[in-house]
């Protein structure tokens, strides 16, 4: 994950909330069916019409066809999954660490020094967001990487207020 | 997977059956070949990205029993 320097702790390992992998899940699962139904329908409407003119698809070859796009939704699914599960975020006691993985291989890692943000800011727009308490979290900071935006993570206003107990405590050292 | 028929297919259905059992087969091992790669991915991913051991082996139990079972059933159909 990340290398820890010399006096630094862990404080938190945070996650985006459920509900983006769960909206992946419900496509995945709706890409995996939509097309078998389609095959099975349209088997049934031109099914004769196809043995008629001599293309022998049996049973066995839909569900071959079937299986094997099963098998390549859920492939796709478990690499969404392992993207959601790898985007996290490092609260440690002198930074903050974004690391986004975007598809396997690819990946950006932010680091924030905590005496270099200026300002903390989360957004919470919607119902949904509102009833499931997620949105995203704006940083700024004075570096060249001035504003990190971390979107869907899980109950942004209390990541705020550990951030915020961070910053005082690098305030409370320096003094 | 080879059914006995007491009348003789004609020599279109013939073909037609050789060229989709055919294209069968062909996409079947390159259904194994991303299986196997997708695997080998997905295992280094695993290992080295800090992803701690309980959530990998329940990761990897469902992913190895998900697929096992649809590579199973492409193998029947086959």
């Amino acid at each position: 994950m990340i290398v820890l320097r010399e006096g630094e702790q862990k404080i938190a390992v945070i996650r985006k909330h459920w509900i983006v992998i769960f909206s992946n899940a419900v496509v995945m699962a709706i890409l995996a069916v939509v097309p078998i139904a389609a095959l099975l329908y349209g088997n049934q409407l031109l099914g004769s019409w196809l043995q008629d003119n001599g293309v022998g698809i049996t049973e066995n070859n839909i569900l071959f066809f079937s299986t094997g796009w099963v098998l390549f939704v859920w492939i796709m699914f478990v690499v969404m999954w392992t993207n959601y599960y790898l985007d996290i975020i490092v609260l440690t006691n002198k930074r903050i660490v974004d690391i986004e993985q975007f598809i396997l291989f690819a990946k950006d890692e932010v680091t924030i020094p905590l005496n270099r943000i200026e300002d903390v800011k989360i957004e919470v727009k919607g119902i949904l967001p509102t009833l499931l308490r997620y949105g995203n979290i704006q940083i700024q900071t004075a570096g060249t990487h001035r504003e990190t935006i971390m979107n869907t993570m899980k109950n942004p206003e209390a990541i705020k207020m550990q951030i915020d107990a961070l910053l005082q405590t690098v305030e409370e050292s320096s003094l | 997977m080879v059914g006995i028929s007491s009348v003789a297919p004609a020599e279109d259905e013939k073909w037609s059956i050789v060229y989709i059992n055919m294209v069968t087969l062909i996409l079947f091992l390159i259904e194994i070949a991303f299986f196997g790669i997708m695997s080998a991915l997905f295992e280094y991913h695993w290992r080295n990205d800090g992803i701690d051991k309980k959530t990998a082996i329940i990761v990897r139990v469902w992913y190895y029993i998900v697929s096992a079972i649809c590579l199973g059933i492409m193998v029947v159909a086959l």
